[in-house]
């Protein structure tokens, strides 16, 4: 140190002019880097959960708009339909790409006929019995009878085309199998529209080129929707759902928590200087957080594509633990310029194992699954690296001589202190270990991000009419080719219907059966319409239509249908009967390869024997109960290691530097009673720990044992008294970061922000007093 | 001198073609007018159905009652009885095979539309024609019009229809509805009766 600091002596200026450079470059760097906000960034990148997460997002209406509409009173339910088809109209633009109020209009003749044409392929068992009694003489009879009175009706000329085709009226056996195509048990079709059961709700979804995660483009995309809503009719109101409008307010309200807590980290940093430091060259040392913000968030910058709000916010917390190091030079070199270099020559071993605890703990979260977390962690080690650099290394070549601080009038009060307060303390301790455990842990998605009250209640509302797809279970065949996936497909269907027949599914498997299934049934069917069973058939059709006056030609089409072989229906095909958007939904595409989908409720899902079935399959079967399962045995699992990596680095670190197990369980005590009083307070509110409050500890681990490695080293002697100050005042700013964060509104920094408060806040008095007690000698 | 006799042949034909305009937009709104007036109907009609699906044109014979603003009774009486009656969205069809089904018009599509297009024609309720169809005014004693859909959907199963008038204007006498394959039904309505006492029972 002494080498180095002569060293740079000789080339002050030129070194000073360099960090200039570098730093400017970093504040550019920091000002242009991109941001992302959406909670994506929460969700663990690897493992089981990571993949449940992401195939949760491939269900049918994530990503999409869901636009309710309510008509506020009876006489307004008429204006529902107008209203959503002036809506459709008006929001398509370059934020909304589609918008769909109702079934497509070209739906019905097209689909009837692709329905019989490919009855070969659709009809089961079941419905292959019902037929046989369709083309008994009797029924046949009346089926013409019908057939007679319908062309006869106005609906005459809709119906021509239909019953040429299927005089039998098999097309009754099939409608029913579109049932399997509605997402919702709560949707009816009520003049062409979406509608609710009870008639005042109407339902439009729309699709938007705007991804979750772009920020601006949600404002926009937002400010759109609720300008188009403002000319809804009198009577109709509008309310809807879309991940945007979380990424907006995740946005909104980390950009105002960041203003927050930086301005006033930075207002309660200058008191602190006020009161402590009194000293116009102290400003320098104010220097260092801010350098060390610019170089950390362009050091992050360069790690990562973008940058967390999360770690954004944290920039307060970095500002608050950079100065520390910057403090303790300031007060050792608090000498002339002749004395610096032995000064810097002490401080320099304590510091850097100080550095050391900090970074061993905040190096213990990058062992988390959660991208903000490990971004968050290189964005702190970095800060932390450079403040010591900065600290050791620049700093004391800007102090001048003669930097001596003036004793202020506190410190004489901190070092007598009533035994009562000693014991009061003490006592505070133990309450807080005997509540500490009953702490738990919450691991609700809700808590990790900034969920705004009239979103939420929107989106209650939303899925009380509609029934929320969030209280389902999506099944999803393995990837593969289309073939196998309907096969897959085909298997889940039955093997769902065998366990629990009379639930309502959504899947394809009705409508676009597997090739094998497609395969058996059109042998039925053909075992079914032997030659002589048609020609009966066809001849009581032709008796039956003679005494109508039907021609000879009426049902030829019928006649050809019955003769013709069969083409499969795949998907494509399935697609030209005008099926082709609602069967999108179903589909997941994965590179060259696909995924289908089935929809059933939670409640068939959790039954065991359907869960191993599916397994035994190899399907996944995921709903967002059990990713918040999983999310939360993920924020234990995390916890765990956390604590235990950053405990274990912090305690090898001790006792590599102290060698002594009375001056290394001194230096532990701040830790220790800083995670006796974050969890003791959690359990005495019964709040829990949610995972950044946990992520928080390691954090208090490593600082508050600084404050342990430094108290030791003032009582053994090898450090100067005013690290003793140092510490108070590192303290203070560390509080004033973090003490900031337990204002914000955002719940991730906030629960950072109240652990650290708290444990810092625990953690000093107990550096301060109980440390030397322990060491017994005098600070 | 061409290109100006031109040019005053083209500035003859726009101005008379926007003066028959002009004469078709009065003509139907006075209709409007007319039918707007028209609290109830009540009107025989024989209906014969011109379809290559039959070896012969097959006819029946019925009647219909319309109330304002939204009430209709549609009955067949030969060759078979059956009908359907409605009331906003709800009503009945019956059949004297199957009996009485209740019917509800938001959740059936076909008769939903069925229920539109016949009030829309045999009431002349010009501001849904107007939405649907293009109309022009074929001839003026008796005034006849020609309706062809506006939309694919019902473009696909219309072709164009065909509103006969009789000699006062005040009601229709026939309605032709061509189908896109050349088949055709046509209304023929007699002993119509305007804005009579309807008896109770009827819708």
């Amino acid at each position: 140190m002494i080498i180095l600091y002569d060293a740079l002596k000789k080339h002050r200026t030129g070194m000073l002019l360099s960090v200039a450079i570098f730093i400017a470059a970093c504040v550019f760097a920091a000002i242009t880097a991109p941001q992302r906000n959406d909670i994506s960034v929460m969700i663990p990148d690897s493992g089981q959960l990571a993949e449940d997460f992401a195939l949760l997002q491939q269900s049918p209406l994530t990503g999409k708009i869901i636009i309710n509409l309510h008509a506020e009173t009876a006489s307004a339910t008429k204006q529902l339909g107008p209203a959503a088809v002036a809506l459709a109209q008006a929001l398509p633009g370059p934020l909304i790409s589609t918008v769909v109020d109702g079934p497509q209009e070209e739906l019905g003749p097209a689909l009837i006929s692709w329905l019989v044409t490919h009855a070969p392929s659709l009809l089961n068992d079941a419905d292959l019995k019902k037929l046989e009694e369709m083309t008994t003489p009797t029924a046949i009879e009346a089926a013409m009878q019908h057939n007679y009175r319908d062309l006869l009706s106005p609906q005459g000329s809709a119906l021509k085309s239909i019953i040429r085709m299927d005089p039998l009226g098999i097309r009754t056996l099939l409608f029913p199998k579109l049932k399997s195509l509605s997402l919702s048990s709560s949707i009816r079709i009520k003049n062409d529209h979406f509608m609710s059961e009870s008639g005042t709700d109407l339902l439009l979804i729309a699709e938007t080129p705007v991804p979750m995660t772009d920020s601006d483009g949600s404002s926009e995309l937002i400010a759109h929707l609720e300008t188009t809503f403002t000319d809804l009719p009198t009577g109709i109101t509008a309310t809807y759902t879309a991940g945007h409008r979380h990424t907006l307010a995740n946005a909104s309200i980390v950009q105002s928590d960041i203003r927050l807590a930086l301005g006033l980290s930075l207002a309660l940093l200058v008191a602190i200087f006020c009161i402590f430091l009194r000293r116009a060259r102290a400003i320098i040392v104010f220097l260092v957080p801010g350098c060390v913000l610019a170089a950390a968030l362009a050091c992050t910058r360069f790690g990562y594509d973008e940058i967390s709000g999360i770690v954004l916010g944290f920039g307060a917390v970095l500002i608050g633990i950079s100065i520390d190091f910057a403090l303790h030079v300031y007060f050792a070199c608090s000498g002339p310029d002749s004395t610096r270099a032995n000064s810097l020559q002490n401080i320099s071993r304590p510091l850097l194992f100080s550095t050391l605890t900090s970074l061993g703990a905040f190096g213990a979260l990058m062992l988390s699954s959660i991208p903000a977390i490990r971004q968050l962690a290189m964005f702190t080690i970095y800060g932390l690296s450079f403040s010591l650099l900065l600290s050791l290394v620049v700093l004391p070549h800007l102090l001048g001589n003669n930097t001596r601080i003036p004793p202020i009038k506190t410190a004489r009060r901190i070092r007598t202190i009533p035994k009562g307060l000693y014991a009061g303390y003490i006592l505070f301790l133990l309450v807080c270990l005997a509540f500490s455990l009953r702490v738990h842990v919450d691991g609700d998605l809700r808590s990790l991000g900034y969920m705004h009250p009239k979103i939420v209640a929107e989106e209650n509302v939303i899925r009380s009419t509609w029934g929320g797809l969030d209280t389902t279970e999506l099944v999803f065949t393995p990837a593969g080719k289309e073939e196998p996936a309907l096969e897959a497909n085909d298997a889940t269907y039955k093997l769902i219907k065998q366990h629990s027949p009379d639930t309502m599914l959504s899947s394809l498997a009705p409508l676009v059966p597997s090739p094998s299934t497609q395969q058996q049934r059109i042998a039925d069917w053909q075992a079914i319409w032997s030659s002589e069973r048609l020609q009966t058939v066809t001849r009581a059709i032709d008796t039956e239509a003679s005494k109508y006056g039907f021609s000879a030609a009426a049902f030829e089409p019928f006649k050809i249908l019955m003769a013709e072989i069969v083409s499969p229906i795949t998907i494509n095909n399935a697609d030209e009967a005008g099926l082709g958007e609602i069967i999108d939904l179903f589909l997941v595409p994965q590179k060259d390869m696909v995924r289908l989908l089935t929809i059933l409720p939670e409640s068939v899902g959790a039954n065991p024997a359907i869960s191993t079935a599916l397994e035994q399959f190899g399907m996944r079967k995921v709903s967002s109960a059990e990713v918040k399962r999983e999310l939360e045995q993920g924020v234990r699992d995390d916890s765990v290691r956390f604590l235990g990596t950053a405990a274990l680095i912090v305690l090898l670190l001790l006792i590599l530097l102290f060698r002594n197990l009375r001056e290394v369980f001194a230096a532990a005590l701040p830790p220790i009673c800083a995670a006796v009083v974050v969890m003791g307070l959690a359990g005495m509110t019964g709040n829990g720990l949610n995972l950044f409050s946990i992520t928080a500890f390691p954090i208090v681990l490593g600082l508050c044992a600084d404050y342990g490695i430094f108290m030791v080293h003032v009582s053994q002697g090898k450090a100067d008294v005013s690290a003793r100050k140092a510490t108070l005042v590192s303290g203070l700013t560390t509080l004033a970061g973090f003490g900031t964060l337990a204002l914000t509104t955002h719940p991730a920094l906030k629960a950072m922000g109240t652990s650290v408060l708290f444990g810092v806040g625990a953690a000093l008095p107990a550096a301060l007093f109980l440390t030397p007690a322990v060491t017994g000698r005098k600070a | 001198m061409r290109s100006l006799s031109m040019a005053l042949f083209i500035t003859l034909a726009m101005a008379s073609f926007a003066h028959a305009q002009d004469q078709s937009d009065v003509l139907l709104q006075s209709m409007r007018q007319q039918s707007l007036s028209t609290k109830t109907i009540y009107s025989r009609f024989t209906q014969e159905k011109h379809l290559a699906i039959f070896d012969e044109v097959v006819t029946s014979k019925g009647y219909f009652v319309f109330e304002r603003p939204q009430k209709l009774r549609w009955e067949y009486e030969s060759p078979f009885r059956s009908g359907f009656v409605f009331s906003g969205d709800n009503g009945k069809r019956w059949d004297d095979l199957t009996g009485i089904q209740d019917v509800d018009l938001a959740s059936d599509p076909v008769m939903r539309v069925v229920a539109e297009q016949v009030l829309a024609w045999t009431t002349f309720d010009l501001d849904t024609l107007q939405q649907q169809y293009l109309i022009k005014v074929k001839g003026t004693v008796p005034i006849s019009l020609d309706l062809t859909p506006k939309s694919s959907a019902l473009a696909s199963i219309i072709n164009h229809l065909l509103i006969v008038f009789a000699d006062d204007g005040k009601t229709i006498t026939t309605v032709e509805l061509h189908d896109q394959d050349g088949d055709f039904t046509r209304l023929s309505f007699y002993d119509t009766q305007l804005n009579q006492q309807l008896p109770t029972g009827t819708f």
